[in-house]
């Protein structure tokens, strides 16, 4: 009896132990147009990636700066703000979307908290259109704790002519230092 | 020193019509020699057991307690037969006593014949008893009322010890019906402790052997038709539950590497095929797992529904002896409410 009351247990244990493990998934890939779309994010866009870093107090971060689906872009200004008690700025440099033929102009200027970053061809000929980067920003965790890096409205698209192309969506990451 | 068993009647239950012309139930005119065994319980052949006298010299060493205690003994092993429906003692008492009857001057069949009309049975049990110093002796008779006649006599001497006398009246209740006696009976008359033949199959060996693997308590039980049914139900439900698991698995290895890829995909062409991919992937992951939780459920209930199943067809145990029995249910017949009763007796020994 002693044996089947065990084995009556084991069967029980074996019963409530099924709980067969899934996949409990998130789907906020950047560049995904439908995950953006369920945060009001619609081409044309700027956007990070990855929209989440994670790091170590005094390590680095890096962050790409990212046009969505964009259409004959000839000139960028993101705007982007952070914390600056949690964060700075370690680097900027320019990314592939711009690169070509004729090399653009690329600058950019960090301010305690803002951070501009410009990129343009020279002259009015040439535009891209697509997806892709802008810029590779390499951020520094001062403090731990969450840090959120969003564009500002004064971030802009040009085309041709400097005609300025409307931004639909402005995406924001977030640095995570522990 | 002889049990001292006290037998309770508590009519409990009234159960049935009330039984009439059970003589010709007699297993004489059906031509057997032992008691039909596909009887039901209304159809068996009711009994009337007399006391049993002191025989010998005077005084005799049995009282006439100890007399009707070995009658009751043996009433109650007749019970256990259950071949037989046996006409309640104490009423029978009660009806001797209005009538007239005295046990030890009702010894002769044709007494013995009116009384069992008297009490409307099939047949009636009589005897006497005797015991010179370590000497033990009975004498039964079955007398068929009907026929008129002694359908059977049985004589038994003891030497030795009044327990192994009282096992020789428990082997005597199935030998005056014609009846094999059971082994444990015959095991305790030679001398041997009442064990567990190793070979007797039983509820609990069956469920236990059910416990470890669907169908062979049935198996077990030589009821390999039932026992292959559970077996192979278990293992359809198994092959289905593995099926499901490796569905369950490949979903999963394929959630776990479009997942992957959605996440490293860097423009919104991949990021959308690896977003479809990996959902479908999840869905896929999710039913399967449903599924073989599902089948897992079943496999289980078909597991506890196989260990029932071999319980309850499992031989049901045999009844102690009268004198290890404490407590007891008989089915016994009341003359004066014309009706079968379910007798409730509790033995203070």
């Amino acid at each position: 009896m002693r044996w089947i009351k065990a084995q009556s247990l084991l069967l029980l244990f074996v019963l409530l132990g099924c709980q067969i493990e899934v996949h409990d998934a998130t789907y906020d890939n950047p560049f995904d147009l439908d995950a953006n779309k369920e945060k009001g994010i619609i081409p044309p866009a700027l956007i990070f990636s990855p929209s989440r870093v994670k790091t170590s107090v005094g390590g680095s971060a890096t962050m790409n700066i990212f046009a969505l689906e964009v259409s004959g872009v000839g000139g960028v200004h993101a705007q982007v703000n952070y914390d600056a008690t949690k964060l700075s700025v370690t680097s900027v440099t320019a990314g592939s979307f711009f690169s070509s033929t004729q090399s653009p102009l690329f600058m950019y200027e960090d301010n305690n908290g803002t951070l501009d970053v410009y990129v343009s061809y020279l002259g009015p000929e040439i535009t891209v259109s697509g997806t892709g980067g802008i810029a590779v920003v390499v951020f520094n965790a001062k403090a731990s704790g969450e840090a959120v890096v969003r564009y500002t409205a004064e971030s802009e698209l040009l085309g041709s002519n400097d005609v300025p192309i409307k931004l639909n969506g402005l995406g924001q990451g977030v640095v995570n230092a522990k | 020193m002889i049990h001292k068993v006290l037998y309770l009647t508590v009519f409990c239950v009234l159960m049935g019509v009330p039984l009439s012309g059970q003589d010709t139930l007699s297993t004489e005119a059906s031509g057997q020699d032992t008691l039909s065994t596909e009887a039901t319980e209304s159809e068996l052949p009711i009994v009337a057991i007399m006391d049993f006298i002191q025989k010998g010299t005077y005084p005799y060493e049995i009282t006439i307690l100890e007399a009707q205690t070995l009658t009751n003994e043996f009433a109650a092993q007749v019970i256990q037969t259950g071949k037989v429906t046996l006409y309640d003692q104490a009423g029978m008492r009660e009806v001797m006593d209005q009538k007239g009857f005295v046990s030890s001057e009702c010894t002769d069949p044709k007494c013995v014949r009116e009384l069992g009309q008297l009490l409307n049975v099939a047949f009636v049990i009589n005897g006497n008893v005797e015991k010179v110093d370590s000497m033990f002796t009975v004498n039964a008779f079955m007398v068929d009322v009907a026929a008129d006649s002694i359908k059977r006599e049985k004589n038994v001497v003891h030497v030795g010890e009044v327990d192994g006398f009282i096992t020789e009246i428990e082997i005597l209740a199935w030998e005056i019906l014609g009846l094999p006696p059971p082994n444990e009976l015959l095991r305790k008359r030679d001398g041997e402790m009442a064990v567990v033949d190793p070979s007797e199959k039983t509820r609990m060996g069956a469920l236990t052997l059910s416990a470890v693997l669907p169908g062979l308590g049935q198996l077990y039980l030589d009821n390999p038709g039932m026992g292959y049914v559970w077996m192979g139900s278990e293992i359809v439900v198994g092959v289905l539950a593995y099926m499901s698991f490796t569905r369950y698995k490949t979903a999963y290895d394929d959630m776990d590497y479009y997942f992957y890829q959605y996440t490293k995909a860097t423009n919104p062409d991949e990021a959308r095929e690896f977003r479809i991919l990996s959902k479908q992937a999840e869905l896929d992951e999710t039913t399967a797992k449903d599924e073989v939780q599902s089948l897992i459920v079943v496999g289980a209930g078909l597991w506890v529904a196989n260990m029932v199943h071999a319980y309850m067809t499992g031989p049901k145990p045999k009844a102690a002896s009268a004198s290890t029995q404490k407590t007891a249910l008989d089915f016994v017949y009341n003359q004066k409410l014309m009706q079968p009763q379910l007798r409730f007796s509790i033995a203070l020994d």
